[in-house]
């Protein structure tokens, strides 16, 4: 079973997480898929997701860490 | 009164013998006397005259020694004070070369501490940067902003997949 782990700063809308996890199906449709959404204020604002050792994050958090190494 | 010749005579010849005895006895010794003290004053002066001849040859010597004495007690002043001149812009140039290599070092450690110094209030100005980004991002973005923002971070992971 594929684990898809969700992280967000505020809770995800029911359309924000089938959006998501149509895509992510769609994405991943030879194997079984779990869903596991977590809130992490820590993120600020925005999301991350790690899927199959592959992380995909958006977060606010991400985005000032970036700018604090390219600074 | 008669004159006697033979009385004459006798008196004469006493006369002569007395003044012959005189002349061997009197004259010629005090004569020998005179001119062996006009030798001995010739002797003395002259002796006088080799000492004082012997005391300018010597007070000439005192002299040329004095001079040489002076001269070459000039010649170790001026030597000596050349040489503390050579030797005082020795260690004045010792201690301009000290002064520049400390100078030097100087300079060169407070460019470091500037350089970490200015290190260190960069990291400290990108921390407290970050934190007001942080705290600015974190109050301004109000629940419907952020939902907006989700979704369309929703979109872009969609597409990076």
């Amino acid at each position: 079973m594929l684990q898809i782990n969700v992280a967000s700063a505020i809770p995800l809308s029911d359309i924000q997480k089938k959006k998501l996890e149509s895509s992510l199906q769609k994405k991943y449709s030879k194997e079984e898929v779990a869903f596991y959404y977590q809130v992490k204020e820590e993120l600020i604002a925005g999301l991350n997701v790690s899927v199959a050792g592959k992380l995909y994050d958006t977060s606010l958090r991400a985005r000032l860490n970036q700018l604090a190494s390219k600074i | 009164m008669d004159i006697q010749l033979p009385q004459i005579i006798f008196q004469m010849i006493n006369f002569g013998v007395v003044l012959a005895a005189l002349t061997y006895f009197i004259y010629k010794p005090v004569l020998k006397l005179l001119s062996d003290r006009r030798k001995n004053v010739a002797a003395a002066a002259e002796a006088a005259a080799a000492v004082m001849q012997e005391k300018e040859d010597l007070e000439r010597v005192r002299e040329n020694t004095l001079l040489k004495a002076n001269q070459k007690a000039k010649k170790m002043e001026d030597e000596i004070r050349r040489e503390a001149k050579a030797d005082a812009k020795l260690l004045l140039e010792h201690s301009k070369e000290e002064i520049t290599a400390k100078e030097i070092k100087f300079s060169s450690e407070l460019a470091k501490l500037k350089k970490e110094e200015l290190k260190s209030m960069e990291v400290e100005i990108k921390k407290a940067a970050l934190t007001v980004a942080e705290k600015v991002l974190g109050e301004s973005i109000d629940a419907k902003k952020h939902q907006k923002l989700i979704d369309d971070q929703i979109n872009e992971i969609i597409e990076s997949l």
